[in-house]
C-alpha cells in the first residue's frame, strides 16, 4: 500500500473512530439524562402526593367540624327542644291536669328518645356498613317521609356493585348533606334519590321540587363546599343545579375505577 | 465462508431462533422485529451465496431494503406512545416507500447495488430514532432505561444507521478512491456484530418484560 492509501486508511479508521465515540457519548448522554428527568419526575410525584395528603386532611377536618355543627344543630333545635317541652310538661303537673300532662310529657319523652336513636344510627358508620348504602339511604328517606311534609322516592338503576367501606360512608354523608339541605331549605315537598351507572361512571342525584337553589352563591355555602371536598376524596365530581321555582338536583359523579368493583 | 461471516451469522440465527421459540410472549414491535431478523438472515444468506458463485447479488438487496421499510414502519407504529409522531409515520414511510420504488424501477438496475436507497432509509430510522428517544425522555414515569427493550432496540438502530450512512458517505464522497476495502469489511463486521448483539438484549428484556 502507497503513502497516500496509507494516509487515507488513518483518516477513514480515525473519522470511524470518532463516529463510534460521538454515538456512543451521545447514548451515554441520553441514559443520564434520561435518569435525570426520571428523578425530577419522581421529585414532582412526590410534592403532588404531599399536596393531595394535606388537601385532603384539610378537607377532613372540614368534614368532621361541619359534622359536629350538625349534631349541635340536631340536638338544640329537635331533640333539645322536646326536651325542655316535656320538663315543662311535667313542671306544670298538678293533681287537675297530671293524667294530660304525663301523656304529653312521655309522647314527647318518646320522640326524643327515637330522634335520638335515629341520630345515633345516622351518625353511626358502621350501621350503614351493616345494612349498605342503598338501605341507608331508604332509611334517611323514610325518616323525612314520616314527617307527612315531604314525600320521598328512591331509584335504583344500578347493577349489583361493591363500594369500599370507608368510600361508602363518605358516599351516604353525602347524600345525607343534600338530604338536609333539601328539607332545611328548598321547601320542597317531593325529594327523590337516584342511582345510576352509566358509562363506567355512578351517578347519585337528589332532586327536589322546592324553590330552586341559587347557584350563584354555592361556593360560600359550608355544606356545598363539604360535599365538593367528599366527592373530590371519592376521586369523582360535585355538581349542583338550581331552577328557580321548580327544584334544584345535586348529583355527584363518581368514576367507576376509582370507586366501585363489581361484585 | 469467511469466519466473520460465519460469526455473523450464528449470531443472527441464534437471535432468530430464540425470537421464534418465545415469539408468543414478545411484544407486536418485537414480533416484527424477529421478521426483520428472518428477512436479514436470508436475504444475507442468499446474498453470500451468491457472491461464492460469481452470480449478481444486489438485487436481493433491493428486495430486502424494501421489505425493510415496511417492517420499519410496522415495528415503530408499534413503538412509539406519541399519537403526534404515530401520525406522522404513515406518510413519512409512505413518501419513503414511493422513492425506494421510483429509485429502484428509475434509477437503478437490478445489478446495482442501492445505495441511495440505504441512504433514504438511514434518514428515516435516524430521525424517527431520535423521536423515539424524546418520548422516552417525555416519560412521566419509566422503569431503569437499561432494563427497557425498546432503548436497546432503538440504540441499535440508532448506531447501526449512522454508521451504514459515514460508510456511504465515506465511499461516496469523502474518500472515493480509498483502498480501505478491508477496514471497510471489519468496520462493517462489527457494526452488524454491535447492531444484532443490542437487538438481542431487547429481545431478552421483551421477553422478560412480557413475562
Amino acid at each position: 500500500m502507497n503513502s497516500e492509501g496509507t494516509t487515507t486508511l488513518l483518516y477513514f479508521t480515525l473519522a470511524a473512530v470518532a463516529l463510534m465515540l460521538l454515538l456512543s457519548s451521545f447514548i451515554i448522554y441520553f441514559v443520564f439524562r434520561y435518569r435525570k428527568r426520571q428523578g425530577e419526575f419522581a421529585l414532582e410525584k412526590e410534592q403532588l402526593r404531599l399536596e393531595f395528603q394535606s388537601e385532603k386532611l384539610t378537607a377532613q377536618i372540614e368534614i368532621s367540624e361541619q359534622m359536629m355543627k350538625n349534631i349541635s344543630e340536631e340536638i338544640h333545635d329537635n331533640i333539645g327542644a322536646m326536651l325542655t317541652m316535656a320538663k315543662l310538661q311535667l313542671t306544670s303537673m298538678s293533681p287537675d291536669n297530671y293524667e294530660k300532662h304525663t301523656s304529653q310529657g312521655i309522647s314527647l319523652l318518646t320522640k326524643a328518645i327515637s330522634d335520638l336513636r335515629n341520630l345515633s344510627k345516622s351518625l353511626n358508620g358502621n350501621y350503614v356498613l351493616d345494612i349498605g348504602l342503598t338501605q341507608s339511604i331508604q332509611r334517611e328517606l323514610n325518616i323525612i317521609d314520616s314527617s307527612g311534609t315531604i314525600k320521598c322516592e328512591l331509584v335504583d338503576k344500578t347493577v349489583d356493585f361493591f363500594i369500599p367501606e370507608e368510600k361508602e360512608i363518605i358516599l351516604f354523608r353525602c347524600v345525607q348533606e343534600a338530604l338536609n339541605n333539601a328539607v332545611k331549605h328548598s321547601e320542597a315537598n317531593e325529594i327523590r334519590v337516584s342511582l345510576e351507572e352509566k358509562n363506567r361512571v355512578l351517578t347519585l342525584s337528589v332532586n327536589d321540587n322546592g324553590k330552586g337553589i341559587d347557584t350563584g352563591n354555592i361556593e360560600k355555602s359550608i355544606g356545598f363546599k363539604t360535599m365538593n371536598q367528599r366527592a373530590s376524596i371519592l376521586g369523582g365530581s360535585f355538581e349542583a343545579r338550581g331552577y328557580p321555582g321548580k327544584g334544584s338536583q345535586i348529583q355527584f359523579l363518581i368514576p367507576f375505577e376509582t370507586t366501585f368493583a363489581r361484585n | 465462508m469467511a469466519v466473520q461471516q460465519i460469526i455473523l451469522r450464528i449470531l443472527v440465527t441464534s437471535m432468530l431462533f430464540i425470537g421464534v421459540i418465545r415469539f408468543n410472549r414478545l411484544s407486536i414491535a418485537f414480533k416484527s422485529v424477529v421478521f426483520y431478523l428472518l428477512a436479514s438472515d436470508i436475504a444475507e444468506c442468499i446474498g453470500f451465496y451468491l457472491a461464492e458463485k460469481q452470480v449478481d447479488n444486489n438485487w436481493v438487496f433491493q428486495i430486502l431494503s424494501t421489505v425493510s421499510v415496511l417492517l420499519f414502519y410496522w415495528i415503530f407504529k408499534h413503538s412509539f406512545i406519541n399519537h403526534r409522531v404515530k401520525n406522522w409515520l404513515k406518510p413519512a414511510f409512505g413518501v419513503l416507500l414511493t422513492l425506494v420504488i421510483l429509485l429502484q424501477t428509475l434509477v437503478y438496475s437490478l445489478t446495482e447495488f442501492p445505495s441511495y436507497t440505504m441512504v433514504l432509509i438511514c434518514f428515516t430510522v435516524i430521525i424517527f430514532c431520535f423521536l423515539k428517544f424524546k418520548e422516552m425522555l417525555d416519560e412521566p414515569e419509566g422503569t431503569n432505561i437499561l432494563r427497557q427493550s425498546q432503548f436497546w432496540f432503538f440504540t441499535s438502530m440508532f448506531i447501526f444507521h449512522s454508521g451504514t450512512f459515514f460508510i456511504w458517505l465515506t465511499d461516496q464522497y469523502l474518500l472515493p478512491n480509498m483502498s480501505t476495502g478491508i477496514v471497510v469489511y471489519w468496520v462493517v463486521f462489527y457494526l452488524n456484530v454491535l447492531h444484532y448483539g443490542l437487538i438481542g438484549i431487547g429481545l431478552y428484556l421483551d421477553n422478560k418484560r412480557v413475562q
